[in-house]
Formats: C-alpha cells, structure tokens, sequence
C-alpha cells in the first residue's frame, strides 16, 4: 500500500469534517480543535473504510498523534 | 434456571441537557456519537439507585419482603465502603435477610449481573439488579468526548423463577491490561482525579474483541447471526454501534435509544430492554462492554 500525502490529508480532514487546506502533513492532533478523542475515533473508521479494515493490522494507528504520522504507520 | 424479567425500572439524571443548546462547540460530533440529550444528576449513584429500585418495589406490594438478593452493579460509589447494595438495602428498608453485594463494573456490569442473578434464583426468591452510575462526575467539562456521550442513571431489573427465559450461551473477556485505556483513580491529595479514556484505543477494542466475544456465544449456543431477533447492545456511541452491527454482519435493525438517553454505562442495556420488554421475541443477544477492558455477551432464550 503506498498513500500519498495528499490522500491522507483529503481523508483526515472527511473525517474531521474540516478543510483539506486547514491541514498539512506536519499537522498535529494538538493544532486541530476537532482532532480529540472522537475526531481520532472518526479518522480510524475512514482509513478502515478506505483501507479494508487497516486499523486490524496497524493498531499504533490508534495512538498515532500526527498526519505525517499516520502516513508513515500506513506506508510502513 | 428458567427466569422471568418481570419489571425494569429506571431513573434518569434529573438535568437533561439539550446538547445542541447547552454545549454549542459540541454539535460537530453529535453526527459520531448520536446523542443528542445527555442527563445530569447532582446527587449521587446511590440517590438514583434509591429511586430507581422504590419505583420497582412500588409495582408490586409483596416484592418489597420477599426480595431475596440484591445485586448492585457501579462504578460509581458513594464510599469506599459499605458496599452500595448494603446501604441501598437499607435506604429502601428490604428484609435484613437479604443477600447485598455490588460488583464493581461498568458497561459489562449488566450482563455479568444478569449470569450471577439467574444462578441466585436456585436459591432466592426475587433476585434484583440495580445498575447506577454517575460518570459525569468524573468528567473534565471541556473534554467533548465524553460530556457529550455519558448519562447518569440508575435502574432496577427484577428476576423471578417463573421460567420465561434460559441463558442458553455467554461469552467473556476480560484484560486489565487494557485498564489504563478507560481509568479513573483514586485521587490520592484534594485534587480530584477526573476519568481518562483513550478514545481511539477503546475503539479499536471494541471493533477487534467484541465481534469475536459475541461469535464464540453464538457458536456456543448453535446460533447463527440471523437467528437472534433482539440485539441490545450497550449504548456506546453511534459510531461504535455501526461498526459493531457491520463487523457481526446484523442485517436486522438493532436496539438503541442514544439519542435521547445517552450513555449510561452499566445501565445503558437495563433501559433499552425495558422500552420492549413486552414485545420481544424468542431470542435475544446482550452484550456489554468497555472498562476493564471487558466483554460479557449473554443469548437468552424464550423457554
């Protein structure tokens, strides 16, 4: 599987209901108000529903805490 | 031992917080958790408990000095110690013959009362399970994630020998490991300790563990999917009952009330069953699950 950074910014900010331009790889949890508990809940669902059911075999996708790294567990 | 679930009471916070109105910043996750109506209680676990089990008691004159076992389940207790069955005994003025205890469980706390409850009835009577809990006492009031999902509540369900019903499977899961995960402890100075969850962690848990937990209960009692006509799942959260329904493959409708109720912990199965307890068919799937971590799924079958 080889995702690019500007997928997984399209797909973070589908799942966060936000702009795609409000982020960027280097974007931190911490930066985004949306980006809490559910946000991160609502992210692991769509790489699920994208990636057939990816959070199955990357479970540090769960803690995961960056776009840049999300991008880097999914591209591993 | 055949069983009747002749009665489910509930009380709810006494302050039903209108989500969209109240908590404006929390409207973008209404659409994830489904909930609309949160409820609020000032007082404790056990004031709601009180309540609960007297709207119980009041269905029928003979139940209050023929109660045989008191089961408690919470995670919320008013003191360390007594047990909160024995102090609910009490408040309520059953028969000091009656046998009290609590289990300190939260989501599962249900299930795994309604197991034990169902053996007690070999030897008692009327067999009672409260559930109470008061989460939003524990909870940060910026924290969204979880002022925006957590109910306080109580209810009492009520179990009799009149064989209507047969545990026919259960299935269990239980992983301390995962305790850290969803924990509140115990504050040890005056600064209180507020309940931590890993949003994302218990997640994934319940997408992972859950499905094989209600699998092994449907493999032990010869049930396919299709079969169980009554779901009732704790009411977690939208987003957690979509997955689950999809990761068991339920192609029925399941029961929820989330959107006006909330998530009220261990008794979140308790009040969805007492909205159809006249009207259920022949086979029935509980499952709780969350703090522990745990999973505790029952199949009740009609007799």
């Amino acid at each position: 599987m080889k995702v690019s950074p500007e997928q997984i910014v399209e797909e973070i900010a589908t799942a966060l209901e936000i702009s795609p331009n409000s982020i960027g790889v280097a974007t931190t949890s911490s930066d985004i108000e949306e980006w809490d508990s559910l946000g991160h809940i609502s992210i692991l669902s769509r790489l699920d529903a994208i990636f057939d059911n990816v959070t199955e075999r990357i479970p540090e996708l769960a803690s995961a805490a960056s776009v840049g790294e999300i991008l880097k567990l999914l591209n591993q | 031992m055949a069983f009747a679930i002749e009665a489910i009471t509930y009380a709810l916070g006494e302050k039903a917080i209108d989500i969209a109105k109240d908590f404006p910043s929390f409207i973008p996750v209404m659409s994830k958790t489904g909930i609309r109506t949160v409820h609020e209680s000032e007082g404790s676990a056990l004031d709601l408990a009180e309540k609960s089990l007297k709207q119980l008691l009041g269905l029928d004159p003979a139940l209050h000095g023929s109660v045989g076992a008191l089961i408690v389940v919470t995670q919320s207790p008013e003191n360390l110690l007594p047990s909160a069955a024995c102090s609910l005994q009490y408040r309520c003025g059953l028969a000091d013959t009656v046998f009290a205890f609590d289990i300190g469980q939260g989501c599962s706390g249900f299930v795994q009362a309604l197991v034990l409850g169902e053996k007690l009835l070999d030897t008692h009577e009327n067999v009672i399970i409260v559930c109470t809990d008061t989460y939003r006492q524990k909870l940060r009031r910026s924290d969204r994630s979880t002022m925006a999902v957590f109910s306080d509540a109580a209810s009492a369900v009520w179990l009799t020998r009149r064989p209507v019903w047969n545990i026919t499977a259960q299935s269990h899961f239980s992983n301390g490991g995962g305790g850290n995960l969803l924990m509140q402890k115990v504050p040890k100075g005056l600064n209180p300790e507020y309940l931590q969850m890993s949003g994302a962690d218990v997640f994934l848990f319940t997408k992972n563990v859950v499905p094989i937990v209600v699998s092994r209960a449907l493999a032990q009692g010869k049930l396919a999917v299709s079969e169980v006509q009554n779901w009732f799942f704790h009411q977690a959260s939208k987003l957690v009952l979509d997955h689950l329904k999809g990761a068991i493959g339920i192609e029925t409708d399941i029961h929820t009330n989330l959107e006006t109720i909330g998530n009220t912990v261990s008794s979140s199965i308790p009040i969805l069953m007492s909205a159809s307890l006249d009207s259920l068919a022949d086979v029935m799937c509980l499952c709780g699950f969350g703090v522990g971590l745990s999973c505790s799924t029952a199949i009740v079958t009609r007799e």
